[in-house]
């Protein structure tokens, strides 16, 4: 199968990277944008209006939405191109003045997105038409079209280049320290948090239950390892912290305890914390 | 007039975003970072990506697996940085992240060397992978006497441990007589 769409040869011959640069340099006006919506989910148009709002207002940039592409300088496309929306983008991009200036806004519009392998999706803006910028996002924040825009007019500058990393040298970032002698205490550990927490808080109550257990003189203790997690609850300042550290001890810790030095269920009820 | 006058009253609301950085909330979920370091390519963010935007590749010519982020396809939802167990891709509060004209620039690949089966002499883990497990196992009270023994079985591939086991299974029935 050969390409969908071929671009005619005076749009080709009109919109080299020199004219448009040329274009760039010469023009002493706001810069009008024609927004295409070209079969996106209405996440990435709710955050171009987004940006249209006094909050961001673009407009002190030189820019301005307008409604017709035979106006427009810089067309805006958002969504992944679906069968009965691509003739209307490819019609819009051929109205345009030239030299023409293409942005693809969000993931779907940059590669095809989530919905790359759906059936009725014909693949990202630049499958169809060259597309010159790439704002990524799922859907953009309005900081990152804004700078989108900005970077198509030469206000900033790029960040990112393709990277490439190939010295790999073997080493590993994991050096088998635990606190009780056995990584597996630490594994058990982190999956009670998450499971309690989820990852992000769970991360942050597994390096508090840890920090603590560190600074204790002798981690086996269970009667000093008691006394801290009982401060550190005192201390805490969100309730949910304060309870999952509590649950972290009885089980977890309580459970690794009586695995290693057998203490029965009395002394094992002496170090249990007691809830409010 | 009335406008200008409620304007005059109120605060300038407008970010004065290209020169003055913005500041994101806690908990954004900007692009995910990737540190090459702490990498190990076990391939669980790959599985968990629901885009596709990652992707883990063996080169047998070269003897690497190649790790690569599409940040084009990528849709921000953090599932790699919830799966990693290195945290060698987290997210970050990065949101700049445009490019002009070139797609690649927002792809980030990392190169691991591969190792070699003893066996068959296929690729079939990454260096990294096979120290990382090593180092776990010894850490998690592993019995260090019949070292020799576990360390040729850790360096076999699951296809040619999977023939082994087959053929110890036979012998042992054979003995039997079933």
């Amino acid at each position: 199968m050969g390409p969908l769409y071929t671009i005619p040869e005076d749009i080709q011959r009109e919109n080299t990277l020199e004219k448009k640069l040329a274009h760039l340099d010469k023009i002493k006006r706001t810069f009008f944008v024609y927004r295409v919506d070209a079969g996106s989910c209405n996440g990435c148009d709710i955050e171009i209006f987004a940006v249209i709002t006094p909050l961001w207002d673009p407009e002190r940039l030189g820019f301005k939405l307008v409604a017709s592409p035979r106006h427009a300088d810089i067309l805006v496309c958002t969504g992944s191109v679906t069968r009965d929306m691509r003739y209307p983008l490819i019609r819009a991009y051929e109205a345009m003045p030239d030299p023409k200036i293409v942005a693809a806004i969000g993931a779907c519009g940059c590669s095809g997105g989530i919905f790359h392998d759906a059936y009725g999706n014909w693949g990202g803006i630049d499958s169809h038409i060259p597309v010159d910028l790439f704002v990524p996002g799922c859907p953009p924040h309005p900081a990152t079209i804004l700078q989108g825009l900005a970077l198509a007019l030469g206000i900033v500058d790029q960040k990112l280049k393709k990277t490439v990393y190939d010295n790999d040298e073997g080493k590993i970032p994991f050096d088998g320290t635990s606190i009780l002698n056995n990584t597996l205490f630490e594994r058990d550990l982190y999956v009670e948090s998450k499971s309690l927490m989820g990852y992000i808080h769970g991360r942050v109550l597994f390096k508090k239950y840890c920090e603590a257990m560190k600074t204790a003189k002798r981690p086996e203790d269970a009667s000093e390892i008691a006394e801290l997690i009982k401060h550190l609850i005192a201390q805490e300042e969100d309730p949910r912290y304060a309870e999952c550290l509590r649950v972290l001890h009885n089980t977890v810790y309580m459970n690794w305890i009586d695995s290693m030095m057998v203490m029965g269920e009395e002394g094992k009820n002496q170090y249990i914390i007691k809830g409010a | 007039m009335k406008i200008l006058e409620f304007a005059r009253k109120e605060k300038m609301v407008t970010n004065n975003f290209p020169v003055v950085p913005y500041e994101v909330t806690d908990g954004f979920r900007g692009k995910p970072e990737y540190t090459y370091d702490l990498c190990i390519g076990c391939g669980s963010c790959v599985v968990a990506c629901p885009s596709n935007a990652l992707s883990l590749k063996k080169d047998e010519e070269k003897g690497v697996a190649r790790w690569k982020v599409d940040y084009n396809r990528c849709i921000f939802c953090g599932r790699c940085d919830e799966v990693c167990p290195t945290r060698a891709i987290s997210m970050s509060k990065e949101y700049v992240m445009c490019v002009l004209f070139d797609k690649e620039d927002l792809t980030v690949t990392g190169e691991l060397k591969l190792k070699r089966c003893d066996t068959c002499d296929v690729y079939f883990t990454t260096e990294r992978m096979s120290n990382y497990t090593y180092q776990k196992l010894v850490s998690a009270g592993w019995d260090m006497a019949s070292i020799d023994e576990k360390m040729k079985h850790l360096n076999t591939c699951p296809d040619c441990r999977q023939e082994k086991a087959v053929a110890v299974n036979v012998n042992q029935m054979k003995k039997r007589g079933v």
